[in-house]
């Protein structure tokens, strides 16, 4: 298309018009000259030549007119005209400019940042090629609780279940690090080989382990993440086939992932086989996590019933392995997806809709100051309107203006954009999902330059639209600024405050909700004492301590020379830490039970403590009695929680009642364990989850045979948790030199940060209300300031005829109290509608509890008001003189 | 003048421009003197419209143009044909002359 092509090659003239018009200039003196020659050669004298040869060549600036008008690009030539015209205007209301920018770009930026986050966490899938395949295998009993897979099933159930083409089996520990660099534990992955084929990601180097090697005694290998090839083998390319000592093994390193991978998260750096023992006693620990791939085109629900088929006959096959349950709806199909943001979803949906409200009052705001900024111009326009300039033209310089000041903001937003999900970024937790996914990229881009777009276009059209076409029309009039605050555009600007106090008054509303929720959440009692204790977890790795009757052994020592340490009031350890969730758990029996297929199968979470834990952590026992040295061998004993009490034996004492967990002796026979006390309730998994029924074992192995290799100690020191440390690193010294004591926190850390989520949620919310707030109150001030001023005439008439400046005063008090109070109808209409999306984050409080929406109106009132003070003053203080002498 | 009358007297200069540099490139001044000899002085070329011309067309991509200096080391602006404007001045010939052609037939059926 030639006019295409035309536009192209102007297009293409555009940065060389200088270069241009020399051309022009020399190819029309060449031309001159040659004409002067040819003339010269035909007999014309020189001079006479050179007269006549300008003359023919006609009138130079016409012709180079022409050229240029070759040269011009009409749009682009208006748009730059208009530019300059409306970036003139702006520079001459640097408030309103100002004003504009800063809600723009405040408002925008926040939003920016927080879709880019949304789009890395909710909307992307998950960094694995065809993740949708990607499940989690769970074991369900019933009452919606969720465990992993037992050994048995590991084994089992590979190649079993249609529609899975791969099937892998891991679990998490902290493993010691040594050799090559300072000991160090680090987070670890024992997996099956099946694992990298269900998250089909190979190594960047070397690659991952294979059946064979995932088997006792052949599997000598380790995958490490990139991280860790960084920063312990300094990026070496070399580093295949060199060695890695792990808890204590020598095992070679096969393979290096690539920069983004961590499964299942960031965290984690190291993979090695799981190699699970087949002839292992161990039937009834769930402490494996099952993720498969589904085949191609495979129907997640028909494989659901394929695996539920699977689990009944494997509860055939296996006696125990699900507790009473005979019939068995066990195996449960879930997305990874789910797991994996699960949890978040809900949190980061309540930010999005919290900061869609606040770009919707900054764009309600923008609405208003253009509104205002072009009455208080309609005198202007008016005569524009008069010397015979077009709608268009008038529009045209608007949306310049427009333009102009949504690519400021935008560029703004971005700038603010990127801080915002840098410091998300620096400030979640490590363990939060899908963290090193988040990054500045393409998304924030767009966010921010369309969200400036939305802002400003509808801001510009509420403020353009309707009243300019009635209003340009009218003749000039004389300089009467009342008359030009028409009733139409008034109403426009209270309907925009109304709605900006609305808005507010829903964010207000909800943030106060998650504010008093996260209060009751750091109020709960979590069942122990966490003042002045320190926590560090030590790893007794199997190669340094073959024997495994040995381990709590070791693990006794050391608790009794930390204990020995001056400052230490009393210390001991335990399998997990409560409040971080990482609890297994296995299925009980209570003994003399009657076997009642239709009941669900009862489980408890399991810990292995040392003689003082419930005294070190400050647990109070119920009844009975807490573990003696007796109880570290001969008769099993357990102590147990009152949950499990209560859910056991409901009727009657606990103690001395006996519970089968899983030990069957060489004649096959059940062993039972003897309950010898009863502990209160401890919070394991966080402050949101009721407590469960949870067993504690003495300091012994566990009754399948297995021994508890990772304890954490828990240390209550006299006063400064952190000022026993060395004394508890020297007292682990004695027992063992080469032994790290990692992840020391204090107790209270522990705590608090199994609440940094509600934290999170409830900062944000307060700062958009908080935002929010500010942008409304303003508005209000806008509106009063405005129409306060532009009825001055009318109440210098008022004052003149009698009315006292303090009715005057009340008069525009009560003005605001009715847009306040429709405002604040709307809001609550507003927050009722959306209230359940808060409703989930909630602990302790209802949504619609009317307190909360109480406070936030008496907060929004009170600011309105503070508002309009001064306006209603300025009313008051008319001079009834002076306005009225205007005229 | 209307407008068609314009597009026609500029797709006339338009053609002779293309005419004259099928033969050889030249600059500006010698299409101008070309057109006016083999036109034995009938077509004077008016260079307002010349050098407007000469832009247009090289927009279109119908003929492109190069500084050069002449052998009497002076610099020109010489203009040359692409293969493109090669194609278009072919199919403008064809349309001249049976625009001519219909003219004439028109004038010889109406009797003078």
């Amino acid at each position: 298309m030639s006019l295409l092509r035309t536009l192209l090659s102007r297009l293409r003239l555009l940065p060389r018009r200088t270069d241009l018009e020399s051309d022009m200039h020399e190819e029309f003196e060449f031309h001159i000259e040659m004409e002067t020659e040819r003339l010269v050669r035909s007999g014309v004298p020189e001079g006479e030549a050179g007269r006549l040869a300008v003359l023919a060549f006609g009138g130079v600036e016409g012709h180079r007119e022409a050229v240029r008008d070759g040269w011009r690009i009409p749009i682009v030539e208006t748009a730059v005209r208009e530019g300059r015209v409306a970036l003139r205007s702006l520079r001459r209301s640097p408030a309103y400019a100002g004003a504009v920018l800063i809600t723009m770009g405040a408002a925008v930026g926040a939003a920016a940042a927080v879709f880019t986050v949304v789009d890395a966490l909710l909307v992307r899938p998950l960094p694995y090629p065809e993740a949708e395949r990607i499940h989690t295998l769970w074991a369900d009993f019933g009452d919606g609780r969720t465990f992993g897979v037992t050994q048995p099933e590991a084994l089992e159930l590979p190649g079993r279940i249609a529609g899975v083409e791969h099937f892998g089996v891991w679990a998490e520990s902290p493993v010691n690090l040594a050799g090559e660099g300072a000991p160090e534990q680090v987070r670890g992955v024992f997996a099956s080989a099946g694992l990298f084929d269900v998250l089909a990601e190979a190594p960047v180097l070397g690659r991952p382990f294979t059946a064979e090697e995932d088997r006792p005694g052949f599997d000598d290998v380790a995958v490490l993440s990139h991280g860790l090839w960084s920063r312990r083998f300094g990026a070496d390319p070399a580093v295949l086939g060199r060695a890695i000592r792990t808890d204590g093994r020598t095992r070679t390193i096969i393979g290096v992932m690539g920069a983004g991978f961590g499964f299942p998260r960031a965290d984690v750096e190291l993979w090695v086989p799981l190699a699970i023992d087949p002839a292992s006693p161990n039937v009834f620990d769930r402490y494996l996590r099952a993720t498969v791939r589904l085949a191609d085109g495979a129907d997640p629900s028909a494989v659901a019933r394929d695996a539920r088929r699977v689990g009944s006959e494997l509860a055939v096959e296996i006696p125990d392995l699900y507790g009473m349950r005979n019939v068995v709806d066990a195996l449960n199909l879930v997305p990874l997806r789910e797991i994996v943001i699960g949890d978040v979803r809900g949190m980061l949906l309540v930010i999005l809709s919290a900061v869609s409200l606040v770009l919707l009052i900054a764009c309600s705001n923008v609405a208003n100051l253009t509104l205002a900024r072009r009455e208080a111009r309609m005198g202007e326009l008016r005569m524009r309107a008069t010397l015979g300039g077009s709608r268009a033209r008038l529009l045209g310089v608007a949306i310049a203006e427009g333009l102009i000041l949504a690519a400021t903001a935008g560029v703004m937003a971005a700038a603010l954009a990127w801080l915002g999900v840098h410091a998300f970024i620096n400030l979640a937790p490590p363990d939060f999902p899908r963290l090193s996914e988040v990054g500045v990229g393409p998304v924030t881009l767009a966010a921010a330059v369309g969200s400036s777009i939305v802002v400003g276009g509808v801001a510009s059209l509420l403020a353009w639209a309707g009243p300019t076409r009635r209003q340009t029309r009218r003749p000039l009039p004389t300089r009467d600024r009342a008359h030009t605050a028409s009733l139409g555009a008034r109403r426009v600007r209270q309907a925009l405050v109304v709605s900006q106090l609305g808005l507010a008054l829903a964010l207000l509303a909800g943030s106060g909700l998650l504010v008093r929720s996260l209060g009751e959440l750091l109020s709960v009692n979590p069942g122990f004492r966490a003042e002045q204790m320190l926590t560090g977890t030590v790893l007794l790795p199997a190669a340094e301590y073959p024997v495994p009757e040995l381990v709590p052994e070791v693990h006794q020592r050391l608790v009794e020379a930390i204990a020995a340490e001056p400052g230490v009031r009393t210390v001991a350890s335990s399998s997990t830490l409560p409040m971080t969730g990482g609890f297994n758990s296995l299925s009980y029996r209570v003994e003399g039970e009657v076997e009642d297929p239709d009941r669900d199968a009862r489980t408890a979470d399991h810990q292995v403590v040392t003689g003082d834990y419930f005294e070190a952590m400050g647990i109070p026992l119920r009844a009975g009695r807490g573990f003696t040295d007796a109880d570290r061998s001969g008769t099993l004993t357990v102590i147990v929680s009152e949950a499990l009490a209560r859910e056991a034996w409901p009727e009657e004492d606990a103690i001395g009642r006996r519970i089968h967990l899983g030990a069957r002796n060489d004649e096959g026979e059940r062993e039972f364990h003897t309950v010898v006390g009863v502990a209160d309730n401890v919070l394991h998994h966080g402050p949101t989850v009721e407590p469960r029924s949870s067993v504690y074992f003495p300091n012994r192995a566990l009754p399948w045979g297995d021994v508890v290799r990772g304890v954490v100690l828990v240390v209550r020191a006299e006063g400064d948790p952190y000022g026993i440390l060395p004394g508890v690193r020297r007292a682990i010294a004695t027992i063992d030199p080469n032994l790290p004591l990692a992840r020391v926190r204090k107790m209270d850390d522990v705590v608090s940060s199994a609440v940094v989520r509600p934290r999170l949620v409830a900062f944000l919310l307060s700062a958009f209300a908080g935002v929010g707030l500010i942008i409304a109150s303003a508005g209000v001030y806008g509106l009063f300031a405005y129409t306060v001023s532009c009825r001055s005439r009318e109440f210098g008439v008022r004052l003149a005829l009698g009315e006292s400046p303090a009715g005057l005063r009340q008069g525009v008090v009560r003005e605001a109290g009715a847009l306040v109070l429709i405002g604040c109808g709307v809001g609550t209409m507003l927050f009722l509608i959306s209230a359940r999306l808060v409703a989930g984050l909630l602990h302790g409080v209802s949504a619609y509890d009317p307190l909360a929406l109480l406070t936030a109106a008496v907060v929004l009132s009170g600011a309105a008001f503070a508002a309009t003070y001064r306006p209603a003053l300025l009313a008051s203080r008319t001079d009834p003189g002076k306005c009225l002498r205007v005229e | 003048m209307t407008d068609t009358a314009r597009t026609n007297l500029r797709g006339a200069v338009d053609l002779l421009i293309l005419r004259t540099l099928a033969s050889d490139p030249t600059h500006g001044w010698g299409i101008s003197q070309q057109i006016q000899e083999l036109s034995d002085g009938v077509l004077e070329m008016n260079q307002g419209s010349l050098y407007p011309a000469l832009q247009r067309l090289q927009q279109k991509g119908w003929i492109e143009s190069e500084w050069q200096v002449t052998d009497q080391n002076r610099r020109a602006k010489v203009y040359s044909l692409t293969p493109r404007g090669r194609r278009e001045l072919k199919r403008e010939t064809e349309r001249w002359r049976r625009h001519a052609r219909a003219v004439e037939l028109v004038l010889a059926g109406i009797p003078a």
